[in-house]
């Protein structure tokens, strides 16, 4: 039986999230449960929905990606979070990642790249410290 | 002119004037835009009032009654009397260049500061390098009307922020020279 992995996605441009949904859902198990167009309603939808993966744009009105990295992970410390920015990674990414990211991904990667850069997270295992959650954990285990 | 005090009095009320203008307009635009973080720009804006609050005291000493009056009279001329109508007219010629590029002249925006550069980058990022992500992705998926759209779009913020960049600097009529670039455009992504 093929378990899809929940993802939420969050950037303020719609044409964006709408393909990188049809990417993840084409290249990859993954079923998108929700979308935000700035950090608050990051924030709180990540609460409500706790999905499997989250994909987090940097520059968003409101609070940007790196002021609702520390939220997101303080609430979800199993959550993948992989951020997908137009900034060049050597710019943000290292601040991205110790403020709790998974992963950097510079927006204009090929698609069938990014998806597998998420699926390579769950093939590496459970996050550290962190048991995985659900249908997750019975598939990366 | 018989009696140079007379010019160095003329010019040195101007320097003033005009300076002091400077300065305040400076420091207004920073006030009303809460740009105090422009270092670059306070330092100038208060340049500007100190030399011509120094060169009104200069002017006041020149007309005041007084014993020493005339001694300092008979010693104006020369070369700081030439420099003083200088300074004035570069006063003047910059009250009269304000008032055609208004909004590059701005306060603090004469200093193109680290906050403008963060911005102009910003916007370049929202209007054209999420729409060139968005294509890129469609052209991945095969999706032939998302990237369209999507190229479409952004080819008319690009051309919107250029338009307002010439704007914004004074420039509203481009002349045949204006369109001659450095080198040809190599349609290769910098180094």
């Amino acid at each position: 039986m093929r378990i899809l992995r929940s993802v939420l996605i969050v950037d303020d441009t719609p044409q964006l999230r709408t393909v990188l949904g049809i990417a993840l859902a084409r290249y990859g198990d993954f079923e998108v449960v929700g979308e935000a167009g700035d950090g608050n309603s990051a924030i709180r939808m990540a609460r409500t929905l706790n999905p499997d993966v989250i994909l987090l744009d940097l520059a968003m009105p409101g609070m940007g990606g790196l002021e609702v990295l520390p939220h997101i992970r303080m609430s979800l410390p199993g959550t993948r979070i992989v951020v997908l920015s137009g900034f060049m990674a050597d710019a943000v990414g290292m601040r991205a990642l110790e403020l709790g990211a998974d992963d950097y991904v510079e927006k204009g990667s090929p698609a069938r790249d990014i998806v597998a850069r998420i699926e390579a997270l769950f093939a590496a295992g459970d996050r550290a410290g962190c048991s995985a959650r659900g249908g997750v954990s019975a598939m990366t285990g | 002119m018989s009696s140079p005090w007379l010019l160095d009095t003329l010019a040195g009320a101007l320097v003033a004037v005009s300076f002091v203008a400077i300065g305040l307009a400076f420091l207004a635009q920073m006030l009303h835009e809460h740009r105090w973080t422009s270092g670059m720009a306070v330092a100038a804006a208060l340049i500007f009032v100190v030399v011509g609050v120094r060169s009104g005291l200069n002017t006041v000493a020149l007309v005041r009654p007084g014993p020493q009056t005339v001694a300092l009279r008979a010693a104006v001329g020369g070369w700081a009397t030439a420099l003083d109508v200088v300074a004035a007219l570069a006063g003047l010629y910059y009250w009269t260049l304000r008032s055609g590029f208004r909004d590059y002249v701005r306060g603090a925006r004469l200093f193109n500061d680290l906050r403008d550069r963060q911005q102009e980058a910003m916007e370049i990022h929202d209007n054209v390098v999420q729409g060139l992500a968005v294509a890129q992705m469609a052209l991945d998926l095969g999706e032939e009307e998302r990237l369209r759209a999507a190229l479409d779009q952004t080819m008319a913020a690009a051309r919107d922020i250029i338009s307002r960049r010439l704007g914004s600097s004074g420039v509203t009529t481009v002349d045949d020279g204006d369109l001659r670039r450095r080198s040809a455009a190599s349609g290769r992504a910098p180094a």
